[in-house]
């Protein structure tokens, strides 16, 4: 098996179904609409419910607010489409304890193998590129349950309930599964995904954390 | 060509190894980051030396190519040593790689897996190799790739003697 070729994607739209465009996306299944990441130039973010589907990515941004107390989910979740210049909204990422149209929803974020592996992908995150370390505050500060970014893979059913709890993402020690075994052939991967805040979260000026999509070929 | 054991590689591979080593040892490395693959067959191919795996398809999924039984995996480290799996029941091999949501580039190689399943026994050894590092292991038979399964297995000659070392190549 040659090295697959893979496509992250995400569904912009508040319909749950399948990406059957595959690589190119488009429109999907129950009138659901994928888009293509462009992984060079852009960026997931998690904002507050003040910010608004289609708006500018060099206008207003509206970070996330530390809740005074508890845990608080990220409102809305955006892809920052470098292309188009403008914050496109992840409408069924996330529970129903976000401000969007987050749950036990199954065709949020996609990712595309045009071939098979030699083994299950997982889905991590890591402080950056070089992939060795997890000691950023948004992932834990080395803590892995503490790390902020939860995901659920949804390849093969709904997460099973609207406030789905998900899997700290934080290296190799604490990351998720994106099927059931190696994959056979071309497929579609799914998975959701939410961020959770503690009020004891220290605000953060900048961060280079990468979500990183592990596999292997022969 | 004589190879010479130092104590270590004594310690390693044991009494029996000389022979063997005899037949697997080259004189340099320009086989660097290739894969040789012998076959137990009268028939050719006898062997299939894989390019610089970095860069090459490694062809481990090209069933045509491993229609015969193994004898015997080397991989050639850039540092004048080898990874020998010989005498196992089933042999595997895979490219460990990592790609990011941003940043651009193509998913990068974390690391290569060589993996030979223990005769008679649910037992695989696996030798992992990256990050300046070679790292083995024994693990249960269908979780050799961190505790799940991997597809992908090839059949081996097995023998009661099977080999899972490194040898310094001189």
């Amino acid at each position: 098996m040659a090295k697959p070729n893979t496509y992250w994607l995400f569904n912009n739209s508040a319909n749950d179904g399948a990406n059957s465009g595959n690589a190119s996306g488009g429109a999907g299944a129950s009138s659901s609409n994928w888009v293509v990441i462009d992984r060079a130039n852009d960026k997931l973010m998690f904002l507050d419910d003040q910010q608004t589907d289609g708006d500018s990515n060099v206008g207003t941004i509206y970070p996330v607010i530390i809740p005074a107390a508890g845990t608080q989910e990220s409102d809305k979740t955006f892809i920052n489409d470098d292309s188009e210049d403008v914050l496109d909204q992840v409408k069924l990422a996330g529970t129903t304890e976000g401000q969007q149209n987050g749950g036990n929803t199954r065709y949020v974020f996609a990712i595309f193998f045009d071939g098979a592996t030699a083994t299950v992908p997982y889905l991590e995150a890591w402080d950056d590129s070089d992939h060795d370390s997890v000691d950023d505050d948004f992932l834990g500060a080395g803590t892995a349950a503490n790390s902020t970014l939860k995901a659920i893979a949804t390849t093969n059913a709904v997460p099973g309930s609207g406030t789905w709890g998900g899997t700290p993402l934080a290296g190799t020690g604490s990351r998720i599964t994106l099927d059931t075994g190696a994959l056979a052939g071309s497929k579609n991967l799914y998975f959701n995904l939410k961020q959770a805040i503690v009020s004891t979260f220290t605000a953060q000026t900048d961060t280079a954390i990468v979500l990183a999509l592990r596999y292997t070929y022969s | 060509m004589q190879f010479n054991l130092g104590k270590e590689l004594k310690k390693l591979i044991g009494a029996r190894g000389p022979e063997i080593i005899d037949a697997m040892a080259v004189a340099s490395h320009p086989l660097a980051w290739r894969m040789r693959v012998k076959f137990d067959t009268k028939l050719p191919p006898h062997e299939l030396v894989t390019q610089d795996i970095r860069f090459h398809n490694p062809q481990w999924g090209d069933a045509e190519t491993f229609k015969s039984p193994i004898e015997s995996i080397e991989f050639f480290l850039p540092v004048k040593y080898k990874v020998v799996l010989a005498g196992m029941e089933l042999y595997n091999f895979y490219i460990e790689v990592l790609g990011d949501i941003s940043g651009g580039g193509k998913a990068q190689i974390e690391s290569f897996w060589f993996c030979g399943k223990l005769p008679q026994v649910n037992t695989v050894k696996t030798w992992n190799v990256g990050k300046g590092k070679v790292i083995v292991n024994d693990v249960e038979f269908g979780k050799e790739y961190y505790g799940t399964t991997a597809r992908g297995w090839r059949g081996g000659v097995a023998t009661k003697h099977p080999i899972s070392t490194v040898l310094r190549i001189d």
